[in-house]
């Protein structure tokens, strides 16, 4: 009774078009392929613009419905997948790039606009952005919000310059320098307190995002992508440290050998290699022979002249932390997949076109992420890599890259299993639990993102700040309506 | 690659999609949206990955297999746009590609009752019809209209003729047969014997279509024929899909007519008409010729032989090709398969081309069918518009 009500005051508002209650609807955003239990809406609302998604927070406020938002819907952890019963909002139609300013360097965009398109946007205008290893399906917005790991966080940890943010009684506000009437974008900070930091890691518990200016850079005259091969993993952080000491790259990543070699997936119905390489079961700490522990990606660009000294000063440092650049002839005969996906991220600053998604033909995609300064990060990688092997998880693959100039470490320890294997699925998930505690015990590790429901259990070791929190939110949103799937409020 | 038979059996893959869109839009940096259901309306749910999760939906019973349901289902108009560029969903086991995924859940419609009962009683009404029909390569009497200068029934090259969609492709065939003559190579001939074979496959009629292939249609001394399409739903059904229901025949010899005339106009033994002025015309890629059997260089290399003749493409074009709506049979989105013509024939307006040449039939029907009066000639299919421009 109350659900056709809600439906008669949503059609109303926004247009029938936008409200979808058919069953087969409803079904498909029910899930993904996280291990999140399924939960299926009563509505899904597809909105045009930042009006209709105050109409609708407004009538699910006044209902009390939970709200749900997605921009594009690419996420492998749960983080939308919706309340049973209640509103989903996918912002996908919102796809407009509205604003791309080359003096200031920055873009305005809406929450649907997916990296191939923006960054295809960008490429035109000769500019560039921060790239996320996420599929190119996947929206700058969605994934900024969440602090990025991607292709320039080394320098800009933050892409996020200013937000327009939808509550749930209908106001909007903007946030950092567009606040001020016809000022623009230009500016996140000051005078007053950076608000655009609170929806940051806020995982929709606060507000809907309906536009965001972000950082974009100039494509230089020259570009590099220089290639070093390590022993280990305490080696790679002692030149990746070095190298960012000495001003040489925007940013770089380490590679584990089996996340670069499993790019290398074939379908064996069109040819080629097994769609499993055998090695990869093999244990991460020992790679095969002749084959580099870690590799590690250098991403440079700017003038030609500087290009050719860093390279050879890139050589200089590699060696002495017992390293060697490889050309791009090893590499490729390393991976030639790979190669292909680090030419398309790195050097033509979009995700990958084909390679980056085939590796999750290969099953559910679990990953473990922390953040440490390089000491410890370095002895997280050494427990969690044995932690997750003798689990039975398989392949056990990582890559790790500075945030912030190397302040800290970001380290992604992943897996692909099998989604009908739910015994194994479980044992990671448990692993995973036990593997935070540990880092964070033992390595002052903080997670990354909140997954598998343990936002709560981090917050609670945080009594201060989870109380500042909770008076934000029932300011914000005194019905608990946003995203309650979190479990957090 | 085996035929699958129950859904539980894709479940694995379709549990894959990680919903990452890839499947509605082509590659990087165009970013055409493909998907003509997406294209129609931008949700989730109708788009190739939408489908995998109805699909996984259905299995885990989380979703009621009722007519809604099967309705979207035969509103996708199998363009093979998601199977082409999808690097999740073929890479899990076991192998299979989005449209079959469909194809398959149509098939569960069809043994639960819920197509439309009209369509149903059609199909099986042109099944019954055909009980007496038998397709064989070894035809003695040349009932395929393919004239006594050419015809030879032990000729290495096979024309294939549809003739379930006789009426409306008379016209192609008639072009077709000319321009044989003219080439004038000995040819033999097959048919459907008169059902729509990859129609049948794609609509989930798997079990009728079996008991047909076997009983009905004479595969003797085929593995050593060249065949020869010009519908390449046909083409692509057979040299793809046959070995699925006829196990070990994985080696059909398919041509499409397009490689055919390009030899024949390369080798002189077709030759151009003299223009007596210029000709605009934009290429239609069909979706079974192109991303299905990946034929998109021929027939642009056949119309640039032709005198006067300016090829000016679509935005979308070869791989990257808008469906042009015909195989969208039903009307979950209303009117779905004629908005998807217009979607494309705005395309095409927007080249200023003088005709609209694509290489299906079925295209051409639903091209011409959606194009106001007069203006249907604009829209030839390539067997036709090189047989009017050949001496």
């Amino acid at each position: 009774m109350k659900e056709k009500a809600i439906y008669r005051e949503l059609e109303k508002a926004i247009g029938k078009d936008k409200v979808k209650v058919e069953d087969v609807v409803l079904t498909t955003y029910g899930s993904d392929i996280s291990v999140t239990p399924y939960q299926k809406p009563s509505f899904v609302i597809l909105p045009n613009n930042k009006e209709e998604v105050g109409k609708v927070l407004k009538i699910a406020n006044k209902y009390r419905i939970p709200v749900t938002t997605m921009s594009g819907g690419v996420n492998v952890t749960g983080l939308t997948v919706p309340v049973e019963h209640g509103i989903l909002i996918d912002l996908r139609r919102m796809d407009r790039v509205l604003e791309i300013n080359i003096d200031s360097g920055y873009a305005v965009i809406e929450p649907g606009v997916t990296f191939s398109q923006f960054t295809a946007t960008l490429a035109r205008k000769g500019f560039r952005c921060q790239v996320s290893t996420g599929p190119g399906g996947s929206t700058p917005l969605g994934n900024y919000l969440m602090r990025p790991s991607g292709s320039l966080s080394n320098r800009h940890l933050d892409p996020i310059l200013d937000l327009e943010v939808v509550f749930p009684d209908g106001s909007v506000i903007n946030t950092g320098s567009s606040q001020f009437p016809k000022a623009g974008s230009f500016l996140r900070y000051g005078p007053h307190p950076d608000f655009t930091g609170l929806f940051c890691c806020s995982f929709g518990t606060l507000g809907v995002v309906t536009k965001a200016a972000v950082r974009i850079y100039p494509i230089n005259e020259s570009i590099r992508v220089n290639l070093a091969g390590f022993k280990n993993y305490e080696s790679s952080i002692g030149y990746i440290k070095d190298i960012i000491n000495n001003n040489i790259p925007e940013h770089c990543i380490i590679w584990c050998w089996t996340h670069y070699m499993a790019y290398e997936i074939s379908n064996p119905h069109k040819g080629g290699m097994p769609i499993f390489p055998e090695r990869l079961k093999d244990n991460p700490k020992t790679p095969p022979q002749g084959t580099p522990y870690n590799i590690v990606t250098v991403f440079m660009s700017g003038y030609e002249e500087s290009m050719i000294t860093n390279e050879k000063l890139l050589s200089r440092i590699a060696q002495k932390y017992g390293g060697n650049v490889l050309s791009r002839k090893e590499a490729e005969k390393l991976s030639p997949s790979m190669c292909s996906a680090w030419k398309e991220f790195y050097e033509e600053y979009h995700q990958p076109r084909m390679e980056g998604t085939k590796k999750y033909s290969m099953g559910r995609y679990m990953a473990w992420i922390v953040n440490a300064e390089p000491k410890n990060i370095v002895k997280v990688e050494s427990f969690a890599v044995d932690k997750l092997y003798n689990s039975g998880a398989r392949p056990v693959c990582y890559y790790s890259m500075p945030f912030d100039f190397g302040r800290s470490m970001f380290f992604r320890l992943f897996t692909y299993i099998d989604s009908e294997d739910k015994e194994l699925t479980n044992r990671v998930q448990n692993t995973f639990k036990e593997m935070y505690g540990i880092a964070m015990r033992k390595y002052n590790a903080i997670p990354f993102r909140y997954r598998g429901g343990m936002g709560k259990i981090w917050l609670e070791k945080t009594p201060e700040f989870y109380s500042l929190y909770k008076r934000i939110k029932k300011v914000l949103d005194p019905n608990n309506i946003l995203n309650r799937n979190m479990n957090i409020f | 690659m085996k035929l699958m038979n129950r859904l539980v059996d894709v479940r694995k893959a379709a549990g894959n999609c990680i919903r990452c869109n890839v499947c509605t839009y082509s590659e990087w940096p165009d970013n055409y949206t493909l998907c003509p259901m997406y294209s129609h309306e931008k949700c989730f749910t109708y788009s190739g990955g939408g489908l995998m999760y109805i699909a996984k939906s259905l299995i885990d019973k989380k979703l009621n297999f009722d007519s809604k349901v099967a309705d979207l289902l035969y509103t996708c108009s199998g363009c093979l746009a998601c199977d082409d560029i999808c690097e999740i969903i073929p890479y899990s086991e076991p192998y299979i590609s989005h449209s079959d995924i469909v194809r398959l859940m149509r098939r569960e419609a069809i043994r639960r009752g819920l197509v439309s009962p009209m369509k149903l009683k059609d199909i099986q009404a042109h099944i019954r019809s055909y009980e007496k029909a038998v397709s064989s390569p070894n035809i003695s009497n040349n009932i395929l209209g393919i004239p006594n200068s050419i015809y030879n029934n032990k000729a290495k090259r096979l024309l294939f003729l549809e003739w379930s969609f006789l009426k409306l492709e008379k016209k192609i065939y008639k072009s077709v047969l000319k321009l044989l003559v003219k080439i004038g190579e000995p040819i033999g001939g097959i048919s459907d014997g008169g059902l729509n074979i990859p129609e049948l496959y794609d609509l989930g009629f798997w079990d009728e279509l079996k008991e047909y292939l076997i009983t009905k249609f004479d595969f003797t001394g085929l593995k050593e024929k060249e065949l020869i399409f010009t519908n390449p739903h046909f083409q692509e059904f057979f040299e793809c899909k046959l070995s699925k229901f006829i196990p070990g025949y994985d080696n059909t010899r398919g041509r499409h007519i397009s490689e055919v005339l390009l030899e024949g106009l390369k080798g002189g033994k077709l030759r151009s008409k003299r223009a007596s002025k210029k000709m605009i015309v934009s290429f239609h890629d069909p979706c079974y010729l192109g991303r299905g059997l990946k034929i998109y260089d021929p027939p642009r290399s056949l119309l640039s032989l032709i005198d006067g003749v300016e090829l000016r493409e679509m935005d979308r074009n070869r791989k990257n090709s808008f469906c042009c709506g015909a195989r969208a049979g039903n009307n979950y989105f209303p009117n779905f398969s004629r908005k998807t013509a217009l979607e494309r024939l705005k395309e095409f307006k927007k080249t200023g081309a003088d005709f609209l040449i694509t290489a299906c039939p079925y295209c051409k029907v639903i091209f011409q069918k959606t194009l106001n009066k007069g203006k249907k000639d604009r829209v030839k299919d390539l067997a036709e518009f090189i047989e009017e421009h050949i001496e």
